[in-house]
């Protein structure tokens, strides 16, 4: 039966998806080919100089990329399902609500998981390729944040979507608000440095945990406007 | 299993979480508050500190004695900070305190060094241009050559993306010989071409323990350096300067500022107190005269001074209304029982800082509650039932309302939840 | 005697301060097929809501199939089909992916009827939904019903925005289903001219209140209208417990009344509203409808 309702989710969403990975793929290949650029119209040392003293980000296109695709990807997924009450069909389903609400929300995620793993693994091996791990670890650690930002959003943009009650619908887009923008810290101090090597374990946690409240929304759902 | 009680707490969680983030944020940034701190310097014709404040109420420059100087009269004490206007006013003066000065003699001796908690709490690629520092060219070249410091020294080819085997067992052969322990914690030095010659780069082993390395003639330079007991360097800058007095200036664990001079690694320990390099901003000033180390804390600050022979001269300390002793700061400890950043200025990395001042919130919090309970009275909500809002609203204050009032989830007397 | 589907005891609900209903109680036994009539606004969608799970009422219980609506387990989820008003549908997949998305969720699923109304749209597999008219979406959901096979069906306002030969489809299919299996059927409606051969039961509601819960076939009997001629058209006449309601145009007055045609006239007499020519008129549901809760 999950599967079942994995595969409405994807009907839903297909064509959405493929854009969205054309989107990524277009911006990650871009940023390969500017760092291939770079060598070539560089000095090699230089742009080892760059990267290692500067803390020049050769792949600083990429920050907002996943937030726009954990949105989009968000909205197509569970506007359609507000839109005309179409939530109640998929609640009425022989299955308890629990899973079926938990099943759509980490499908998507999924989906968002999949194109993320495909980028950093894009730019890790063209990283690879012309510099030593440390730039590819770095690579990973300053991203894990703009990530988790693309999934923070698209939980809550289901959270907001399926909540019926529009005061708490706006309490959540602020609150949702306010986690996506503790991920982009990097730019709220001191350029792109700051980072998250020492907390990002916290961050994944907390977004984690933030995929229960959907049980809460679906909940509100059930219980109606009063 | 999961159940809607265990939800609510995490989104009440959640939102106090948010909250303690962001409400102060939105307050200190509605609520300015500027450190007036002044800018001290010492100047070595009058050997008194001047003090130059840009706040808006007290604009100037001022003696300790409270005499105050126009732009014109701090530059004419101040002459090897000030050449170029002195010169271009004619008013440059042949000696100072009986010595003969020019300009060359005063931009030879001049250097300055700081030292902020968050480059010492930061991050650092820790890989490094393998500057060669003795070419026989007038210029340093910069190196197609990086190394860094793990199981080994290696030492990779930026044109190949490749370890140079040949280099990297040399050095670290070399490096072992000295009884470097691998990997290095952490590796000074300044990878740029631009300065006047090149001291390699000083490096902390596994064990503490610390290291002078250097390419010579394309092979391996490395020196052990023995320190006095009890000292540890936490970060160093290397000042790589024509004066060649000090290979550069080190902080200690133990809070000391050491020199590390050219007379055989010796170091030289500067009579400073006052400093926490894991809090404090320092800055050291070297001219022909002095060498003046300003510390900069949350509520106060501390220069001293010292002659060429690193004796102490003299001293100031001075207090600055704090962030917390502000009206600002008074009123967010009455009303934020917390207060919650991912951010700060004492280091490059986010993390989790916690901020509780004392217990004064409670005062508004029991002010909080008691507009919480006529809440319940008016919307006839029985308070026996709703035990949790009320006891976070005890605790949490502000921001536990706050979630209250927006999740509304409150238990009615015939055990329904009344909800809008 | 016939164990109760759908169960709703001392229901009560406010939206925020206002009224919608108050103490509401009426049983579904199996195999019947119940309506629940009354104008819009009065509360009809508002049982539906709570009925499947979908709104928590202010006091009150309602239960289906012995448990409450709030809380179906999906055992008794997959005996329960739902029609949503305006036969909303997840219209991004086309009648094939429907139908083979639904048929993994009911052990029971019975693909022949469906695919029967399918062939009679005169559509291939691939017709989008959404590119469908909304008499053609009602026979989607309405074929997608009968696959599932629920033992009871809630339906509400099957009928909006369906023309007169989509509705009289639903209804003939909805008899023929129910008589076969023995099946139970809730539907609300405010469209009562087709129910009149369709219902065995009935509730009727107004604002704030219930006004009657009775099987169809008693609720005709019983409900009569009479006319007259008014003699004196001055002063109003008033409802009161024998007239339900009255209309007087001109001097032609209609009541409505359960009682006998003597016991109204004892009561004219009573009330000295003097008239002549009382006859009692014949009247179809909707007309029973009407005349119960009123034009207005």
């Amino acid at each position: 039966m999950l599967k079942s309702l994995m595969y409405k989710e994807w009907l839903k969403v297909r064509w959405s998806y493929i854009g969205l990975v054309l989107l990524n793929m277009i911006v990650v290949i871009n940023i390969c080919i500017s760092l291939f650029n770079a060598f070539k119209f560089y000095e090699a040392n230089q742009v080892y100089d760059g990267v290692l003293s500067w803390g020049y980000v050769f792949y600083i296109d990429l920050m907002y990329i996943p937030l726009a695709t954990g949105i989009l990807l968000g909205v197509v997924q569970f506007f359609p399902e507000i839109n005309s009450s179409r939530l109640k069909l998929t609640l009425h389903l022989p299955i308890k609500e629990i899973k079926s609400l938990l099943t759509i929300q980490w499908y998507g995620l999924s989906l968002l998981m999949i194109i993320f793993l495909a980028d950093a693994v894009v730019i890790s091996v063209m990283t690879f390729a012309y510099f030593p791990s440390e730039v590819v670890s770095s690579f990973l650690i300053l991203s894990l944040p703009w990530f988790l930002a693309g999934l923070t959003a698209y939980i809550f943009i289901a959270l907001v979507s399926i909540e019926p009650a529009w005061s708490r619908r706006i309490m959540l887009a602020v609150v949702g608000v306010g986690f996506v923008n503790l991920l982009f810290s990097n730019i709220i101090s001191m350029g792109v440095e700051t980072l998250f090597s020492k907390s990002y374990l916290y961050f994944i946690v907390i977004t984690l945990i933030l995929t229960l409240i959907i049980l809460l929304s679906g909940y509100n759902y059930k219980k109606g406007i009063r | 299993m999961m159940n809607i009680k265990s939800v609510k707490i995490i989104l009440t969680a959640s939102i106090i979480f948010i909250l303690s983030i962001y409400l102060p944020d939105i307050f200190w940034s509605t609520f300015r508050f500027r450190v007036e701190r002044p800018m001290v310097s010492y100047s070595p014709v009058i050997n008194d500190f001047l003090f130059q404040y840009s706040g808006k109420s007290n604009a100037g420059i001022k003696d300790r004695k409270g005499k105050t100087y126009t732009r014109e009269e701090y530059e004419a004490v101040m002459p090897q900070f000030n050449f170029a206007q002195l010169m271009f006013a004619g008013k440059m003066p042949d000696s100072v305190n009986g010595i003969a000065v020019d300009v060359p003699l005063m931009k030879k001796n001049l250097f300055q060094s700081r030292f902020e908690p968050s480059t010492i709490d930061g991050f650092n690629y820790m890989m490094y241009p393998l500057i060669e520092s003795q070419s026989g060219r007038v210029n340093l070249e910069y190196p197609n050559e990086f190394f860094i410091i793990k199981d080994k020294m290696e030492i990779i080819d930026s044109r190949t993306n490749k370890v140079n085997r040949d280099m990297t067992e040399a050095f670290t052969n070399v490096l072992k010989q000295h009884g470097f322990v691998f990997p290095a914690k952490k590796t000074f030095g300044n990878p740029t071409t631009r300065k006047a010659f090149d001291e390699g780069y000083f490096v902390i082993d596994n064990n503490d323990q610390f290291f002078h390395i250097k390419r010579v003639k394309g092979k391996p330079y490395c020196k052990k350096i023995d320190l006095p007991a009890g000292v540890n360097v936490v970060h160093f800058n290397v000042h790589e300067i024509v004066l060649k007095e000090f290979y550069g200036i080190f902080v200690a664990e133990n809070n000391g500022l050491y020199l590390l001079t050219y007379d055989d690694y010796k170091v030289i320990k500067l009579a400073i107190e006052e400093y926490d390099y894991r809090t404090s901003s320092i800055r050291i000033l070297g001219d022909l005269f002095n060498r003046t180390v300003s510390i900069n804390n949350e509520n106060k600050y501390s220069v001293f001074v010292l002659d060429r022979e690193y004796k102490l001269k003299d001293m100031y300390k001075g207090q600055v209304l704090g962030k917390e002793e502000s009206a600002q700061g008074k009123i967010s400890a009455y009303l934020f029982p917390f207060s919650l950043s991912i951010v700060s200025s004492k280091s490059m990395f986010v993390n989790f800082f916690l901020k509780v001042l004392d217990l004064r919130f409670l005062i508004v919090n029991m002010i909080l509650l008691s507009g919480l309970i006529v809440f319940f009275f008016i919307r006839k909500i029985p308070l026996d039932k709703n035990i949790f809002p009320l006891l976070l609203v005890c605790i949490t204050g502000i921001y536990g309302l706050i979630s209250v009032l927006v999740i509304r989830d409150f238990n009615s007397s015939n055990n329904f939840k009344l909800g809008k | 005697m016939n164990e109760a589907v759908v169960q709703v005891k001392s229901l009560t609900h406010y939206y925020g301060s206002r009224l919608v209903f108050e103490d509401f109680n009426f049983e579904i036994k199996k195999g019947s097929i119940f309506g629940l009539l009354g104008k819009n606004g009065t509360g009809k969608t508002t049982t539906i809501n709570i009925l499947n799970g979908f709104l928590k009422q202010t006091s009150g219980q309602c239960l289906v199939f012995g448990e409450d609506s709030h809380s179906l387990s999906p055992q008794t989820k997959a005996r329960v089909g739902f029609l949503i008003e305006g036969h909303i549908q997840y219209s991004f997949m086309n009648i094939k992916q429907i139908e083979k998305f639904y048929s993994a969720f009911y052990p029971n699923w019975k693909k022949e009827p469906y695919w029967e109304l399918m062939s009679k749209l005169q559509v291939t597999e691939n017709q989008k939904i959404s590119r469908m008219s909304c008499g053609q979406r009602s026979q989607v959901a309405l074929g997608l019903l009968l696959a599932q096979d629920p033992d009871l069906l809630i339906l509400d306002d099957y009928s909006m925005g369906l023309d007169a030969g989509y509705r009289r489809l639903f209804v003939d299919y909805l008899t023929e289903y129910a008589k076969a299996e023995n099946k139970t059927i809730f539907i609300t409606s405010h469209i009562i001219q087709d129910l009149e051969e369709l219902l065995d039961d009935c509730v009727v509601i107004d604002y704030r209140s219930v006004l009657l819960t009775m099987p169809i076939k008693q609720f005709l009997n019983e409900f009569k209208q009479y006319k007259c001629d008014l003699v004196d058209v001055t002063g109003g006449i008033k409802k009161d417990d024998v007239i339900k309601n009255v209309e007087v145009v001109k001097n032609k007055a209609s009541f409505y009344s359960f009682a006998e045609m003597k016991d109204l006239e004892n009561h004219l007499f009573q009330l000295d509203i003097k008239h002549t020519g009382l006859a009692q008129i014949k009247m179809s549901l909707e007309d029973a409808f009407i005349g119960l809760t009123g034009k207005y």
